[in-house]
């Protein structure tokens, strides 16, 4: 699904003495099936933004279009229904938002408020409870007696029972173990190709940001600051820490030996390998 | 070395569990020290914490602080201002209606006089540079400003050790900074001992002493150079190896000769640049 942005501002209590200016003009296109990583200091809007996305926000001017459904500042009331089934918010902690009595009461809860069947419902609850690496007996189990990072896998399923378009997820991996992390990325991100799927990575991982996606959008102060592909956006070091950013480790570790050798090395992408290839070619060049 | 905390043969269960969640740990705390607690999610890190000032007792085994044991009813508030928490969530932290109130609460409870009270909370936000705030309300600070106060609040009560249990992990990387640095000072110049339960691994290497929790047991202890250079436990306790470590492994295999792995950036511009 592509998501169109345009001139949106949002403004918290608007009309009373505590109105707050979240997001002003804010302009972004997100074609379909990209994997956009949205990333910024805190209170810088990416929040407020990424609410907006499935309507749970609306528009205090400007208008969003997510597919069909046009959102805008002033429009009518619509059924935001079919929209928040198409496009799906992995919240911060979802785990928390878990309540049902079994783990297969509780996927199947989105897909029955939308109407699906009881045995339709079941049958997608196995079907994404494979899909998020846990087995079909936890269904039966209460989700409280589970693990954090399984109890996060049980929510994310909830959220992928809805069949959605566009996946909107909100730092996914806070709290979680090196390992853990990993393997939550890794499946957002087989999802994302296998799925064909729009997919909005709110982040404050630079390592992330450069390994999965294919554009960054930087918001500083509720603007959007800069947007372009990851190897521009890493181009931009002293605005990236004007934003309270930074370029990720690879980047950081090259500027300093561009410093100490006088070299002027850069990189086409930003994992480990690439930077060891491109520091093991310069060391052998300086050999012979 | 002087012992602060001593953990002695704990076992820990939560209600309802079969396993263990903690299986006979045993761990010395050194006056002083910063201890990194390294481990997997469910690895009992923070049970391990919350056993260190009483809010959770140990089944089998005894936590020891100071001359004071947590498993003693009459020592307990003893050990719990003697050892303050910060915990992951700034906002579940925040009892009062400004900063001023939040640190008072804890003094509160402690009967401190009124005089005295005043001057522990103007001391006590300088020390984490908050006394700019001290009429603020708490939605109007960041979260790292948030953990800021709490650490105030811990330090009005005059501790000897404060335990950070993921407390950076919700900030974004400049409250990360922010709170780091405040505990930093703290631990060197005043020399409050620090415990901090992470998942930064970069954050362990600065460590004086790193502990890994592994299912519920002790799986390591050591100084980071030690604990950082062992590729399979850290693997297997879920952990990452830290960025310059994994470059020092790419590099290698791109036949670079390096004669180790390093630990940080600036030790391993260095040994490239004498390669060169």
């Amino acid at each position: 699904m592509e998501i169109s942005i345009k001139q949106l501002e949002h403004r918290y209590m608007q009309g009373t003495p505590f109105e707050r200016r979240a997001l002003h003009d804010v302009n972004l296109d997100i074609p379909h099936e990209t994997f956009l990583a949205l990333i910024g200091h805190t209170g810088s809007g990416k929040s407020t933004l990424i609410q907006h996305l499935n309507g749970l926000l609306k528009p205090s001017a400007g208008s969003i279009r997510m597919g069909e459904t046009i959102l805008e500042a002033g429009g009518k009331k619509q059924d935001l229904k079919p929209l928040r089934k198409k496009a799906g918010i992995v919240f911060q902690y979802p785990e928390h938002q878990l309540f049902e009595e079994t783990v297969e009461k509780d996927i199947m809860f989105g897909p029955r408020n939308f109407g699906m069947s009881e045995e339709e419902a079941k049958k997608t609850a196995s079907r994404v409870i494979e899909m998020v690496g846990l087995p079909q007996t936890v269904l039966s189990k209460s989700p409280f007696d589970l693990s954090g990072g399984q109890m996060r896998r049980v929510a994310i399923a909830g959220v992928l029972a809805m069949k959605p378009e566009v996946l909107i997820l909100d730092e996914p991996t806070a709290g979680l173990d090196p390992a853990g992390r990993v393997e939550i990325m890794e499946l957002f991100y087989d999802l994302h190709q296998k799925n064909k799927l729009t997919t909005v990575l709110v982040t404050h991982s630079m390592e992330d940001a450069s390994k999965y996606a294919d554009e960054i959008a930087v918001m500083h102060k509720g603007e959007l600051y800069l947007h372009g592909k990851p190897r521009e956006i890493f181009n931009e070091r002293k605005a990236l820490q004007e934003a309270g950013l930074d370029v990720p480790e690879t980047v950081q570790f090259l500027l300093k030996w561009n410093e100490k050798s006088g070299q002027h090395l850069s990189l086409s992408n930003f994992t480990i390998e690439e930077l060891a290839k491109s520091l093991g070619q310069a060391l052998k060049k300086r050999g012979s | 070395m002087e012992n602060i905390i001593s953990v002695k043969d704990v076992t820990f269960f939560y209600p309802g569990e079969e396993t263990a969640t903690l299986k006979n740990v045993s761990l010395d705390v050194y006056k002083g020290e910063w201890l990194s607690i390294v481990g997997h999610n469910g690895s009992g890190k923070s049970t391990l914490a919350k056993l260190l000032n009483g809010l959770l007792l140990p089944h089998e085994g005894t936590v020891n602080v100071s001359d004071y044991v947590t498993s003693r009813e009459d020592d307990i508030w003893e050990i719990r201002r003697q050892v303050g928490m910060v915990f992951q969530n700034p906002d579940n932290q925040f009892v009062g209606t400004s900063v001023k109130d939040d640190i008072a609460f804890g003094l509160e409870n402690f009967g401190v006089p009124r005089d005295e009270m005043i001057k522990r909370i103007n001391e006590s936000v300088q020390r984490v540079g908050m006394e700019a705030f001290l009429d603020q309300e708490p939605h109007q600070l960041s979260g790292g400003q948030k953990q800021r106060v709490a650490i105030a609040g811990i330090l009005a009560q005059k501790p000897s050790v404060i335990v950070l249990d993921e407390a950076t992990s919700m900030l974004d990387p400049i409250g990360r900074i922010e709170v780091m640095e405040t505990v930093r000072e703290l631990n060197q110049n005043e020399g409050i001992t620090v415990i901090s339960i992470t998942h930064d691994l970069e954050e362990a290497l600065s460590a004086d002493r790193v502990v890994v929790m592994k299912m519920g047991e002790k799986a390591a202890e050591g100084v980071p150079d030690a604990i950082f250079q062992q590729r399979d436990l850290l693997k297997s306790a879920g952990l990452d190896l830290p960025f310059s470590l994994k470059l020092s492994e790419a590099l290698r295999r791109q036949g670079v000769e390096l004669d180790r792995g390093y630990l940080t950036q600036e030790e391993l511009v260095d040994a490239l640049w004498k390669l060169a």
